[in-house]
């Protein structure tokens, strides 16, 4: 036995097991179309197997030409066996792929129609649900009576050609009767049976949607155009892509004419380095608020407020910046700084005054002693005595002293406004008094007044006060190199055309103050701003720049004017406008030369020895029979001790422990029929109304003189007498 | 059993290679011709075939198979002996591998089932 007949059985014996299990296989479904192929190979190669056995075991030769046979059938039973299993390969392929197809078919949720030369041949499922009909009744219809649509687009379906693809947009009915809007597209699948397919998609909501974008889009740009706030859109490199309307009426460009520019273009305060760089930093969602510049075409400037913010592209991001005129807010801002310095000043001011308030207190107090000894020493000595002459002038002296302190409580009060019909002139002349004594010599005072007609409705104090302001100005302008101060007043007509100076006022007879001076004049460029309050050009501590403002406001309240004209250099001249009225002129009481006396008791009291030294010889000498404190509790004890042994009282207001006002009621309380008379230098708490609320006969302010102190002793004493005294 | 070459088999002389021709067989050669040709078409469209379960193994016995028939070729030729062996034992390992195949290829499909 040799080795190849040992191998040759081992291969017989493989190829029959393998026989075997084919045969116990044979009705498994894998190889159902192949099972005789496989078999017919098995088969062979048995066959062949078996050949070579006999022919290498010696046992025969003569099967030899069926070893030839079977052994050349094999490769051809194999060809056999593989094209079999390729060929059901390549079945199952196609048949997947058209149940493939199928299924897309009949789950599309278009409707799917393949027509042959317009008739049609199959529709999927979705057709018959949309069109409501069934299957066999739609196959074999002309695919053209679907469509309500009879335009000729729709003979694109029917002779388009091959690669040719022809979407367009329709209308068919479905099965409710509705017009359904379709979308149409068709190609060809077969073309050597002219096969087309025609895809017919509802975009019934596709369209819905778009009208509401479209719809959202135009409430947008309503909203947008309509924004209180300029928008820009533009890209990195600040191109503009779009604006709304009020980015157009704030700048005065059209639409056009923006979409071409640069934010550049616009942006004063745009830099090339800067601004490209700070759009790249930005991240979507965050918003950058920066202020800047912009420029109007016809080149006004303007502050904005700019809130940027990126939008992200698919390709580009773009900047979305909104742009609003802050211009009102920084004049807001400007005039409440303005006016918080304002406060500020006016608080000073208000120091100021009550500071004054209290020096005027003791000056008073001081000048009362020096006016009222002069007074009795001139009364005392002879006309011809040498030292007449000085006492006349300290007296004279006192008496200026006594007046300045008067307006200085004048100015610096907020007293009520008293109008009146009264004169200028009067009042002229005690400004020009008091110039006098304040102005230094190198400024000369001239009064140019006309005879004066008529009178002017007005406070005297705050005319005084709109002169004094006007002189110490034009005073001011002098300082340097002197000059003159010369104040004018005539009467004028104002007719329409006359009033291009003070276009405030109507037309009628005017009264006009002329404030002349030969300073150094208004600088052009402040001119405008000389009225308003706080401006000045004078130094600090020199000026509050009040002054013009007050005298504005007191003449327009008055219904008068003020205008200015100035020449740089040459001087300056305010007219002050007052309307004329042809009222009575407001009587004073004539004043006497003979001094009213008496006899009665008089209590004084004042915590200034000077004063009570001063005044108790004065009022002895008008007759009178006077006790004297220094102290407001000593003169209330004494008082109560002996209520009737005085005919009046008469107390100066500020004192230690209890004033004036207080020791008076407590009087009051225990004699109700007391005459008192309450005197003050200044006191902001204090004034006549308040005196005589609380029982007081007559309020006397100091610097006290003689003449009045007499009078009003006389007065209280004559008016108030108590029955039966 | 062991086979022992003869080398002087290689340096026959050229004019013997006519001879050569002449003992091989017919049969022999259309099977390889044809063994040729399924091995081309199993090249070409071996893409759909290796779809086959256990294809590995079922190609693998018609390769064998035909390394057989060139050495049954090849043996006119050349060592006869050794390449008339080889065709043998390349029978039985395609014989074995188409076993193999059909066993696993039911016993899968069984399972599959």
């Amino acid at each position: 036995m040799n080795v190849i007949f040992l191998i040759d059985s081992i291969s017989f014996l493989a190829s029959f097991i393998a026989m075997i299990v084919l045969l116990n296989n044979w009705k498994r479904a894998f190889i159902l179309h192949i099972r005789l192929l496989l078999a017919c190979v098995l088969l062979f190669t048995l066959f062949y197997n078996f050949f070579l056995v006999m022919q290498w075991s010696g046992i025969t030769d003569m099967l030899d030409p069926f070893e030839d046979l079977t052994g050349a059938l094999i490769p051809m039973w194999w060809a056999f066996l593989l094209y079999g299993f390729w060929r059901e390969k390549a079945e199952n392929d196609v048949r997947d792929s058209e149940n493939r197809y199928r299924r897309l078919f009949e789950q599309s949720n278009d409707i799917i129609i393949v027509h042959k030369r317009g008739h049609i041949v199959d529709v999927n499922r979705r057709a018959c649900e949309m069109l409501g009909q069934k299957r066999d009744e739609l196959i074999g219809k002309k695919i053209k009576d679907i469509f309500i649509d009879e335009s000729d687009r729709l003979d694109k379906i029917t002779s388009i050609r091959e690669s040719e693809s022809v979407p367009f947009e329709s209308n068919i009915k479905n099965a409710q009767g509705e017009t359904i809007d379709v979308e149409v597209s068709a190609g060809v699948t077969d073309p050597k049976n002219g096969i087309i397919q025609v895809i017919v998609r509802d975009i019934r909501r596709r369209k819905k949607s778009e009208k509401e974008l479209r719809e959202s889009e135009r409430r947008f740009r309503r909203l947008v155009d309509h924004a209180g706030d300029a928008f820009f859109t533009h890209d990195m490199e600040g191109h503009i892509k779009d604006v709304n309307q009020q980015a157009c009426d704030s700048l005065g460009y059209s639409i056009e004419e923006l979409l071409n520019m640069k934010i550049g273009d616009i942006d004063v305060s745009y830099s090339h380095l800067k601004q490209p760089k700070m759009w790249r930093s930005l991240v979507p969602g965050i918003t950058v608020l920066l202020e800047g510049m912009y420029k109007k075409k016809n080149g006004n400037k303007f502050p904005v407020e700019i809130r940027t913010g990126v939008i992200a592209g698919e390709k580009n991001n773009h900047i979305l910046s909104l742009v609003r005129d802050i211009s009102e807010r920084k004049r807001m801002e400007e005039e409440k700084r303005d006016l918080r310095n304002q406060l500020v000043q006016a608080q000073k001011v208000e120091a100021i005054g009550t500071l004054a308030g209290g020096i005027a207190h003791d000056f008073n107090n001081i000048l009362t002693p020096m006016l009222v000894h002069a007074e009795m020493a001139i009364e005392d000595i002879p006309e011809d005595d040498p030292l007449r002459f000085n006492l006349d002038e300290i007296f004279s002296a006192a008496k200026r002293a006594r007046e300045l302190v008067k307006h200085i409580l004048k100015f610096s009060r907020q007293s009520e406004v008293k109008k009146a019909y009264l004169r200028l002139t009067p009042i002229i002349d005690e400004v020009t008094k008091l110039l006098k004594s304040t102005l230094p010599s190198t400024v000369e005072i001239k009064n140019e007044i006309l005879p004066e007609t008529g009178t002017v409705f007005a406070d005297s104090t705050q005319i005084q006060q709109v002169l004094m302001n006007l002189c110490t100005n034009a005073a001011y302008a002098m300082r340097d190199r002197g000059g003159i101060l010369c104040i004018e007043l005539v009467e004028i007509d104002m007719e329409e055309g006359d009033l291009t100076l003070s276009p405030d006022l109507k037309p009628g007879r005017y009264k006009k103050i002329s404030v002349r001076d030969t300073g150094c004049g208004i600088d052009p460029d402040v001119m405008e701003k000389i009225f308003n309050p706080y401006f000045t050009t004078k130094g600090v501590g020199e000026g509050t720049g009040l002054g013009l403002s007050v005298v504005h406001g007191i003449v327009k309240d008055h219904g008068g004017a003020v205008a200015v004209e100035s020449n740089q250099g040459s001087g300056s001249v305010f007219h002050v406008f007052l309307p004329k009225v042809e009222g009575g002129l407001s009587q004073r009481p004539p004043e006497s030369d003979k001094l009213p006396k008496g006899t009665e008791r008089i209590l004084y009291v004042d915590d200034e020895k000077a004063m009570v030294d001063a005044i108790v010889p004065m009022l002895e000498r008008l007759g009178y029979s006077v006790t004297s404190r220094t102290s407001g509790i000593e003169a209330l004890e004494a008082f109560k001790t002996a209520p009737y042994d005085y005919d009046i009282v008469i107390t100066d207001h500020t004192m230690p422990n209890i004033t004036g006002d207080e020791m008076a009621q407590e009087m009051l309380a225990i004699r109700s029929d007391i005459p008192i008379i309450l005197c003050t230098g200044y006191s902001e708490i204090m004034d006549e109304r308040k005196a005589k609320d609380i029982g007081i006969r007559e309020f006397a302010l100091k610097p006290l003189v003689r003449s009045e102190i007499a009078g009003k002793i006389r007065d209280v004493l004559d008016n108030y007498r108590i029955p039966g005294s | 059993m062991v086979i022992f070459l003869t080398p002087f088999e290689y340096y026959e002389p050229k004019s013997r290679l006519s001879e050569k021709l002449d003992m091989v067989n017919f049969n022999e050669v259309t099977m390889l011709i044809l063994g040729s040709g399924v091995f081309v078409f199993l090249l070409r469209n071996i893409h759909r075939l290796k779809h086959l379960p256990l294809f590995e193994f079922l190609i693998a016995a018609y390769l064998f198979l035909l390394a057989g028939w060139i050495s049954t070729f090849l043996e006119s030729f050349f060592l006869p002996d050794l390449l008339n062996l080889i065709e043998h034992c390349c029978y039985l390992i395609s014989s074995l591998f188409m076993l193999y195949w059909c066993c696993r290829a039911f016993k899968n499909e069984k399972g599959a089932e």
